[in-house]
């Protein structure tokens, strides 16, 4: 993936991530389009569908647009609900979890 | 709010859900395919039982338990909705109903009625399984049965299922079934604060699941609605407990979701490599219930195949995706702007208050009358000020109160609904076979006058089937349809509600309507009477041809009830019939009772208040045109025709002797069975809207007077009863309590 050669922003997930927090983060991922994020869910003790839809937007939008989008570290809480939804996007799932 | 008025809110609910389902099951009789249609009537079976369950009401909890499982065969397409079904679930409506009814009485229902439809409900919901696919149309001829499921907007067809290479690569444990239960979630569900990760936890606990999010309607991030419901889930569900099990898991989730959930493994839709699963080709992830509450760990070949899978669904070939997912969205935007124009909101309020606004905008109707009338009087100069400003105020009143009125106007579209309850039970038992075409059921109509026509309704429509109606055989043998209509209609008609119910049936029979009528004494054998003034003996006291008593017409209430309940709301009722071809009995009602628009007249120094609706037209009797006819009979020619001439003041006991007809001034009014008849009054004051004051609420019944008012200089007014003082002028006085009247 092409990166601009700068560090990317870290975006640090809040501790809930529930239906309220969805516009948020919403718009929190917006203000950082364009650039390369690296996503921190190691707070995460609850996260709800529309958060991950918000997550795996983004993560879709970036690689279209070669940009770089990954967590970076994730909370168990995290992990589980991606594997719950059966989400499996490689960019959501920190690369700790899959070796 | 105690428990008592929750438990009184949710029977007034469930009035609406029973309706919603009658008139859903109708819909579904007379052909109607839409499965929203299934949807609403299954909705409103579910609501009830959901609800009667929260106040413990066991017997309607288990019998809505049955119908609504019956529903869902239907709602799932496994079952046709023949129309033997839906008379089954017609009637097990009406047993809803009453066992609801049962519920908030206190009253029982028979079980003897449940368990029939019980047992009929439960064989419908076992023993006839979805027709094989493929199956010939002709061998099903109900389009609803014939018509695949139409694709919901996220693309799921159904999908044939196959019991062949049924599990053929994993081993489904002894004792366990797997479903496949496709979720996908509206924005609602979200909106109402449920979350689809809690659903999914919640059916995790029921067995193993093997869980496929589809994200092919996720748009890119700046056309994403953070709030929106873009994923929806393909389920594996592995498990010792059975289908309720599994939709108990969605019970609170399933208005704002598509729910759908089958038996057997879909493992076509799993590995289907194309269309919906295109973009995200992962492998099903084996979820097991330790990933709930132990450290994360996810097996080892869901993490090995993932990777890959997942650059290849996430490459940017999938973009053209994101048009479709743009177009999907703004569908469904569309659908939901029409969705809420389709349920008007609504506030529920205690009907009392409405009286009391009604009651206090009848004070000020009266008071703004009062106000004019003495500004009238003491007019000095004529501020043309006060005059804008006082014609104002009418308005405004006028309009305030035409929208106090607008609030207790409700549609007849209920009791039209419980009519078709009333038809179902009388064909029953007669054996004829009958079929309800209600028209204009949205008409609307003051709340008191709609309670009030229930009674005469149900009546009148009864004797229409036992005696408007033939048997089958008969109606075979006169050319005509095995099947009776019976048309019940509402509609406007200056300022009434005209309610008309019509059969096509034989028709009265006036020979025998005479011969009976001179067996009872109600008429001599040498009467020579028309046709329709043999019709209108039907509405006369006492008079039944039914041979023999029957359960249905024969409870001692006869048609004179019939017509002397509806004359007590200010209605009028009359009859036309055309042997062979059928009865039309014709009810034309006041829209409100409140309120009436009259012309004020005075009699023998009284005034009084004449309805509009009664009056054809006024006219200045001239001396050529009155004719004397007997002792005290007079007539008036109108236009080559004579009517009788009806001094009010001497009927009501105002006056003894017969007021001079040319001094006086005539109102032609129409009395029921279409004779004319001219009231002669003093003078004519104006016409004006009065306020209605029930006379029996706050004095007593008075015949001949109908109500009384207050005019605008605060006197009480006495509003004329019509059809009583023509048939009081017919030679039937009325009662001594006249004088009373006179002179209170």
């Amino acid at each position: 993936m092409a990166s601009d050669g700068t560090s990317p922003k870290v975006l640090k997930l809040p501790e809930v991530l529930d239906l309220n927090a969805a516009s948020r983060l919403h718009e929190q991922v917006l203000a950082l389009k364009g650039e390369d994020i690296d996503i921190d869910a190691s707070d995460v003790s609850r996260v709800g569908a529309q958060c991950m839809q918000v997550l795996l937007s983004a993560a879709m939008t970036w690689r279209a647009e070669d940009q770089n989008f990954k967590v970076e570290k994730a909370s168990d809480a995290f992990v589980k609900t991606l594997n719950l939804l059966g989400i499996s996007d490689e960019a959501l799932l920190p690369m700790e979890t899959l070796k | 709010m105690d428990m008592n008025e929750i438990k009184e809110i949710f029977f007034q609910e469930c009035e609406e859900q029973l309706a919603e389902l009658e008139s859903g099951l109708l819909r579904l009789n007379d052909g109607d395919t839409d499965p929203e249609t299934v949807n609403a009537v299954f909705r409103a079976v579910h609501s009830i039982k959901g609800g009667a369950g929260a106040f413990g009401l066991d017997d309607l909890v288990s019998f809505a338990h049955v119908f609504e499982t019956t529903l869902d065969c239907v709602r799932s397409n496994k079952l046709e909705a023949s129309p033997d079904l839906l008379k089954v679930m017609l009637r097990s409506a009406d047993v809803l109903a009453d066992l609801t009814a049962a519920s908030r009485d206190g009253g029982k229902v028979e079980t003897s009625r449940t368990s029939g439809l019980v047992a009929e409900l439960e064989a419908y919901a076992k023993g006839q399984p979805r027709p094989a696919a493929g199956a010939p149309v002709a061998a099903n001829p109900d389009p609803a049965a014939s018509t695949p499921a139409p694709a919901d907007d996220n693309g799921f067809e159904p999908v044939p299922f196959s019991f062949d290479g049924f599990d053929d690569d994993e081993a489904v444990g002894e004792g366990r079934s797997v479903f496949t239960v496709r979720f996908k979630p509206r924005s609602d569900l979200y909106a109402k604060g449920n979350e689809a990760v809690l659903l999914i936890r919640d059916l995790a606990k029921i067995g193993e699941l093997q869980v496929h999010c589809q994200v092919d309607q996720l748009p890119s991030i700046d056309l994403l609605d953070p709030e929106g419901a873009y994923f929806s889930w393909l389920i594996r569900v592995e498990t010792d407990k059975d289908e309720e099990a599994i939709r108990q898991a969605f019970e609170f989730a399933e208005w704002d979701a598509e729910i759908e959930i089958t038996a057997g493994a879909d493992d076509e839709a799993f590995a289907d490599p194309d269309a919906s699963a295109a973009d995200q080709p992962m492998a099903p992830v084996p979820f097991d219930l330790n990933l709930l509450d132990d450290l994360p760990v996810v097996s080892d070949e869901a993490a090995a195949s993932e990777p890959a899978m997942a650059e290849a669904a996430l490459a940017p070939a999938n973009l053209p995706l994101a048009a479709k997912a743009i177009a999907a969205e703004v569908e469904k935007k569309e659908a939901t702007v029409a969705a809420v124009s389709a349920a008007p909101q609504t506030i529920r309020v205690d009907l009392d208050r409405v009286d009391r606004l009604i009651n206090l905008v009848g004070e000020l109707v009266i008071n703004q009358a009062m106000l004019a009338q003495s500004v009238v009087e003491n007019e000095s100069g004529s501020s043309s000020a006060i005059n804008l400003g006082l014609e104002e105020l009418q308005q405004l009143t006028r309009e305030i109160q035409d929208s106090v009125m607008a609030i207790r106007a409700q549609p007849v579209k209920p009791v039209f609904q419980r009519m078709g309850r009333i038809v179902r039970e009388i064909a029953d038992m007669t054996n004829k076979q009958v079929r309800l075409v209600t028209e204009g059921e949205n008409t609307e109509v003051d709340k008191t006058v709609i309670d009030k026509i229930a009674e005469p309704l149900t009546h009148m429509i009864r004797n229409a089937v036992d005696h408007g109606l033939e048997t089958p055989e008969k109606r075979t043998a006169a050319g005509k349809n095995a099947e009776g209509v019976l048309r019940l209609s509402a509609k406007h008609r200056s300022g009434r509600i005209v309610i008309e119910i019509a059969d096509d049936g034989a028709g009265i029979d006036r020979d025998r309507v005479r011969f009976k009528a001179i067996e009872n004494g109600l008429i001599t054998p040498d009467s020579n009477l028309s046709d329709e003034e043999i019709d209108n003996l039907i509405f006369h006291p006492g008079f039944s041809t039914a041979d023999k008593i029957s359960d249905i017409s024969g409870r001692g209430v006869g048609m004179d009830v019939v017509k002397r309940s509806i004359q007590a709301l200010g209605g009028r009722i009359s009859i036309t019939s055309r042997p062979g071809k059928g009865s039309v009995f014709t009810m034309s009602l006041p829209l409100t009772l409140a309120v009436l628009d009259g012309m004020v007249v005075t009699v023998a120094n009284q005034t009084l208040v004449v309805p509009l609706t009664a009056i054809v037209e006024t006219l200045q009797p001239e001396k050529k045109d009155i004719h004397s006819f007997g002792p005290s009979q007079r007539l008036i020619a109108i236009r080559e025709t004579f009517c009788p001439l009806v001094d009010v003041g001497n009927i009501l006991n105002f006056r003894s002797d017969l007021a001079d007809p040319v001094a006086g001034v005539a109102l032609l009014v129409e009395s029921e069975g279409g004779g004319q008849r001219a009231l002669m009054v003093d003078a004519i004051q104006g016409q004006r809207q009065v306020v209605i004051k029930s006379l029996e609420a706050n004095y007593t019944n008075v015949p001949g007077i109908a109500a009384a008012t207050i005019l605008g200089d605060g006197r009480v007014a006495l509003i004329l009863d019509v059809d009583a003082v023509v048939i009081a002028s017919r030679g039937q006085p009325l009662s001594s309590e006249m004088a009373l009247a006179a002179t209170g």
